[in-house]
């Protein structure tokens, strides 16, 4: 069984820069990948080649079921949201974050527990990851409309809590740009509730993220 | 002193007294008794001569009970108590007879039993072998029985194997049959074994084996045998049986010696005249003998039981006769039994233990083969069966050895990407997986999270490690169970503390579960080693090193760690 090492690594902190060389493989076209992990495979090669290169991510191959496609890059982005988390670790502290917020307006329960809570942002983060993860590797849900908004919501609180750790992220990823695009691309999402201004930059003035927050959260 | 003539008076006299003695005294008189009577009356006169001479001069005639009279029936008394006493010890001789033929037959049903115990054990022998041969055949490799050993046989002081140590059971085989028929005799006169017992013993087995059939010969032959038996002289006991069963009324020993004299040498007559008519009845009844026998020995072996008494028979009229036919069987018996027990059977054929030596000449060798495969009827469909149990290991370590033999109890879903290191922990179902997706997992196998919706009957994992920048390549437990260290793609070296297995999955975010990280490698670290004792860290990395950490002591955030490493510089 071919099974390559599919794990993409975009994530160079100004720390380490160590594994550029890692899964560096040559690129396979996607009629040779075999077995049930093909798609996740491609995913994660197109996004190594380029991450900030979208549109070819987001490409899905001829003839792809688009559930499975759907499925897959979700799979994708709460896998690599445990970066964003990771980082959040060291900033987004439950005496600072005592809510999931990302505007003022809402504060977010947490719907991993039996009573929804009022998790502290960290947690939130944590729990929503987790849930995402089991309901992700179910094989009894899936695919589930679910933790789209859920997960957005972690973009957005780094997005107005904690910009920098956010925007290097982003740098690096431009994850929370794809699964924008993602989320749009395939109507998962109510537009109103994008309200991270990650694409505005190329539709509209790029410094009304300000402005655009209070509109999109009303 | 006393003349003649006194004498003769005196005689007159007796005379007249004698007369009127028999009229007066009322008895059953035999001429047996009267000769007796004369006799002893010529003997009392003599002594009523010595001691009664004056008393009958003087009473005879006043008194009704004379003298002699009262002599008389004195003698005759005696003599009665006399015959009856003889009777008795007749009788007592015949109880005695009784009692030895009864402890004789209980001796015979003990050696019965003790034979028969020593054929079972043989047979389940047998089938050992048996199995263990068709399975070569079958398999092509050596069965693993649990007892292969040849059974051995406590005998619980049977004087049949404690005889005579001069003239060992062990090698009759070898000495000409008569030889062994001797010594068999032998050793049945020691212990009182009459030729009965033998049928009584025989008659066990058929009733035994369910073969009932020719009741009436075997009785009949019964009848024969002991009646041939009168002829050995020193067959006492059956010699008193015979007369005590036959001549129960006769009153006296003599005649009755006489009278069984008599009936013994006319058996013996009739017996010589009729031997060669014998024969072929004999024949029949061996051929149950052998039955009975074959049954018991080698029940493998039909074929051959149908034709080995023929083959006997052929090759032993001869110079045997019938009685020695029986014997013969029976030191054939006696000679298998011990053949196996004496030798550890050499090969696995089955002529080899049930047969003696002759009879293995009488069969050919070449029977040998079909033998086993023909006879064993309800027995090899046994065989069949716990072939199948004995045989099942075997396959399952020989021929399936793809087999899937397990099932799958928990599937840990929850990993994005390839797990590359688990890790147990050392008392507790607990255990840690660390993957590609960057993170490391906690999983309490006792712990199925069933409220969760989405993963009925998955183990939900309890903790997720997030620290790794990058996949997690490695992972070792302490020996405690309480920490674990991850190497990572990114080549750092992370500290855990490992939360309680009942921890809530959750719960509010621990920062003190990342203890520490372990920062000197500059490429990813592929092996951790953790030491059992001293807990001090071997790593390996992708960067040519490989780092002894001690990450005891563990500062409180992780990213100025102060660790101890001795850089040995080493090429991988």
């Amino acid at each position: 069984m071919v099974q390559h090492f599919r794990t993409a690594y975009h994530i160079k902190t100004h720390e380490v820069h160590l594994f550029q060389d890692f899964n560096r493989w040559p690129d396979e076209p996607f009629e040779e990948m075999d077995g049930t992990l093909a798609v996740q495979q491609y995913i994660q090669q197109q996004i190594r080649k380029d991450p900030s290169n979208i549109d070819v991510i987001l490409t899905p191959p001829d003839s792809q079921d688009e559930g499975v496609w759907k499925y897959e890059h979700l799979r994708q982005f709460c896998m690599e949201l445990n970066g964003l988390a990771v980082r959040l670790q060291y900033e987004c502290h439950p005496e600072t974050c005592t809510q999931m917020t990302a505007t003022e307006q809402w504060i977010f329960l947490c719907a991993a527990h039996k009573a929804p809570k009022e998790c502290p942002a960290i947690d939130y983060t944590r729990h929503t990851l987790d849930g995402a993860a089991c309901l992700l590797n179910s094989n009894k849900y899936f695919p589930s409309r679910y933790p789209w908004s859920v997960c957005y919501r972690i973009f957005s609180h780094a997005h107005f809590h904690h910009t920098a750790i956010f925007d290097q992220f982003e740098a690096e990823t431009h994850l929370c740009r794809r699964f924008t695009v993602f989320v749009m691309k395939y109507n998962l999402m109510s537009k109103d509730n994008i309200i991270v201004p990650i694409l505005e930059e190329n539709n509209e003035n790029s410094t009304v993220s300000g402005t655009n927050q209070g509109e999109s959260d009303a | 002193m006393i003349s003649s003539q006194q004498i003769n008076d005196f005689g007159v006299k007796l005379g007249n007294m004698i007369k009127q003695e028999v009229g007066n005294i009322q008895m059953k008189q035999t001429e047996d008794y009267r000769m007796d009577d004369n006799s002893s009356v010529n003997q009392n006169g003599q002594i009523g001569t010595n001691s009664n001479n004056n008393k009958s001069d003087d009473g005879g005639q006043r008194i009704q009970y004379s003298i002699p009279g009262i002599l008389h029936f004195i003698q005759h008394e005696w003599a009665r108590f006399e015959m009856e006493r003889s009777q008795w010890e007749v009788d007592k001789a015949e109880l005695n007879a009784r009692i030895a033929f009864l402890q004789g037959e209980r001796k015979g049903q003990e050696n019965l039993k003790h034979d028969l115990i020593r054929r079972i054990k043989m047979l389940e022998y047998a089938l050992k072998q048996e199995r263990a041969k068709y399975h070569q055949l079958k398999y092509g490799t050596e069965l693993q029985q649990g007892d292969m050993n040849p059974p051995t046989f406590d005998e619980p002081g049977v004087p049949e194997v404690n005889v005579d140590s001069e003239a060992p059971f062990t090698s009759v085989s070898n000495i000409s049959w008569k030889q062994g028929r001797q010594i068999l005799r032998q050793y049945l006169q020691e212990i009182g074994y009459t030729d009965t017992i033998i049928d009584v013993r025989s008659n066990r087995v058929r009733t035994l084996l369910g073969l009932n059939n020719n009741n009436n010969v075997t009785s009949d032959d019964q009848q024969q045998s002991s009646n041939m038996n009168g002829e050995d002289p020193t067959g006492k006991n059956k010699t008193f049986d015979v007369q005590g069963r036959k001549t129960p009324s006769k009153k006296f020993s003599e005649t009755m010696i006489m009278e069984t004299e008599e009936a013994v040498m006319a058996n013996f007559e009739f017996l010589t005249s009729q031997n060669d008519v014998d024969l072929d009845e004999d024949e029949d009844d061996d051929d149950d003998m052998n039955e009975d026998l074959d049954d018991v020995t080698d029940m493998e072996d039909m074929r051959t039981t149908k034709r080995k008494p023929k083959n006997l028979v052929m090759s032993d009229t001869d110079d045997v006769d019938a009685e020695a036919e029986e014997v013969y069987n029976e030191l054939n018996l006696l000679t298998a039994t011990e053949d196996t027990n004496s030798h550890p059977p050499a090969g696995l054929d089955p002529a080899h233990w049930t047969g003696g030596v002759d009879r293995k000449k009488a069969l050919g060798s070449e029977e040998e083969p079909l033998d086993s495969n023909l006879g064993l009827g309800e027995l090899a469909q046994l065989t069949v069966n716990n072939e199948a149990d004995t045989s099942y290991d075997q396959v399952e370590g020989t021929k399936e050895p793809y087999r899937k033999t397990w099932n799958a109890k928990y599937t840990l879903r929850s990993h994005f990407d390839p797990v590359r290191a688990l890790a147990f922990h050392p008392a507790e179902p607990v255990l840690i997986t660390a993957s590609d997706d960057n993170t490391l997992k906690l999983w309490n196998l006792q712990k199925t999270v069933a409220a969760k919706k989405s993963a009925s009957l998955d183990v939900e994992p309890l903790y997720t490690f997030r620290s790794h920048v990058g996949p997690v390549l490695s992972l070792a437990m302490s020996a405690t169970g309480e920490q674990c260290y991850s190497g990572g793609a990114d080549g750092k070296i992370r500290c855990w503390t490992i939360p309680a297995a009942n921890i809530d999955p959750y719960d509010s975010y621990d920062p003190g579960v990342h203890s520490g990280c372990l920062e000197g490698h500059t490429d990813a670290v592929w092996g951790l080693t953790i030491h059992s004792q001293c807990l001090q860290l071997l790593s390996c990395s992708a960067d040519g090193t490989v780092k002894l950490w001690s990450p005891a002591a563990q500062s409180p955030r992780p990213t100025l760690l102060k660790s101890y490493a001795s850089e040995q510089g080493m090429y991988l």
